[in-house]
């Protein structure tokens, strides 16, 4: 069962994606700071990391996004940001730091379960 | 001295009254934002589930069509052996769904009676062809095969959990019951029978008298209507023939639209064996007037 990490600091959020993606057959983790996800990152090897951009802290999503596809261990990791919609800047910044893919924000839940499922290449 | 102390103590204080209020001032923007962001989330889910709603009503409807296309097609196909053109089966499906609208049936129903009533032969599928296509009069012994009709429908349609098809199943097992109880298989007396039974009943007669068969012309629909009046203490309930009279011209509406049969003037008219031992060709053809259903006062609106 594919592991799906969930990071973003407010928990409404988190919850509706972790509801959304549970139409699917996927172990749900969540982390609500960039500390946390990359904690988490290295602890569960997740497929998948669904990572928020501006958290606090003083770690964002770029920092943690870094940090873990810079470690050999959880580089295998796909990152998938979730940028606010039109922030082109964002979306470069997310590339630069080692992102796989951007989402933009608010997302659909139907967009983002078909997008899950195509990077973890179970998509019909 | 003591002067500018306090000066100087005020100052401080106010400075950390603006701090604190700059602080909770940017806070309070914060939670504002992310209330708005998880709003547009929320819209951002709404949007969807009323797009996932209108794609199932969407694949709802289309199995709907598909499953009532099957139950035709299968109908026609039982019917195919006496009848290619599944004319017949259009007109009475048609008929029994206005003259159930006509009784005050509710909208549903109507529906549900539109889409069963075709079944109602379906089983002369285990009839055998040499009785099924025999022109004229069957013998005793022929026609109580032929009744089993209604027992195999009932059969080959019993036990399912579409609306449709056990109201098939019901219409199809009491199709050929009579109003005085003369009929089969069951022999029910008047509203005994299913009320969509005697609908049906009733508008496959008279799809039947006014069409050609190998053994009898398709009668003037007037004829066709004074031998129903006639009969309609005996087989049919009268309720539904008075309904049926009355909306006679949008029953005709129907028959024309689908291409009904082409009825022979009454002088031309070749009688059905049993309907010339019945004495109709004597007693019906005397036209309006003399005996049949428009001097009884159930004149329809209009006669096209």
């Amino acid at each position: 069962m594919p592991k799906i990490l969930i990071v973003n600091d407010q928990e409404q959020v988190r919850e509706l994606v972790e509801v959304t993606l549970q139409s699917g057959d996927y172990q749900i983790l969540q982390a609500s700071t960039g500390q946390q996800a990359v904690e988490v990152a290295k602890a569960e090897k997740p497929d998948l990391i669904l990572m928020d951009v501006m958290m606090p802290g003083g770690m964002d999503g770029y920092a943690a996004t870094r940090i873990i596809k810079s470690d050999p261990e959880t580089r295998a990791c796909t990152i998938v940001m979730l940028t606010a919609k039109g922030q082109q800047a964002d979306r470069e910044a997310g590339f630069e730091a080692g992102a796989d893919d951007y989402f933009a924000k608010p997302f659909s839940p139907l967009e983002l379960i078909k997008k899950v499922e195509q990077l973890l290449g179970i998509a019909e | 001295m003591d002067h500018e102390q306090t000066l100087a103590r005020l100052e401080s204080e106010i400075r950390r009254y603006a701090d604190d209020y700059a602080r909770l001032l940017k806070s309070k923007e914060e939670a504002e934002a992310a209330s708005q962001a998880l709003h547009r989330q929320l819209t951002s889910y709404a949007k969807d589930l009323r797009a996932v709603y209108a794609e199932l009503k969407h694949q709802y409807e289309q199995t709907k069509a598909a499953h009532l296309d099957t139950i035709y097609r299968l109908s026609l196909a039982a019917e195919y052996k006496d009848e290619h053109t599944g004319q017949h089966l259009r007109r009475l499906s048609r008929y029994s769904a206005l003259l159930a609208e006509r009784v005050g049936l509710p909208p549903k129903t109507v529906e549900l009676i539109l889409y069963a009533s075709p079944m109602h032969d379906v089983g002369k599928i285990g009839i055998p062809d040499s009785i099924l296509l025999k022109p004229g009069r069957l013998t005793e012994e022929e026609f109580t095969l032929m009744k089993q009709h209604t027992v195999v429908g009932a059969d080959i349609l019993a036990g399912s959990d579409s609306g449709v098809i056990e109201l098939g199943r019901t219409i199809a097992l009491h199709h050929h019951e009579k109003w005085d109880g003369s009929g089969y298989p069951a022999g029910l007396k008047g509203k005994n029978t299913p009320l969509a039974a005697r609908i049906v009943s009733l508008v496959d007669t008279f799809d039947a008298l006014t069409s050609q068969r190998p053994y009898k012309s398709a009668y003037p629909v007037e004829l066709a209507c004074n031998i129903m009046f006639q009969q309609q203490a005996q087989a049919f309930d009268p309720k539904l023939v008075d309904a049926f009279l009355k909306g006679l011209d949008r029953f005709l509406a129907i028959r024309a639209e689908l291409g009904g049969p082409v009825a022979v003037s009454l002088d031309e008219v070749r009688f059905s064996e049993r309907d010339r031992i019945a004495g109709l060709d004597r007693t019906s053809t005397g036209g309006a007037g003399t005996n049949g259903w428009r001097t009884a006062g159930s004149a329809p609106d209009a006669i096209t």
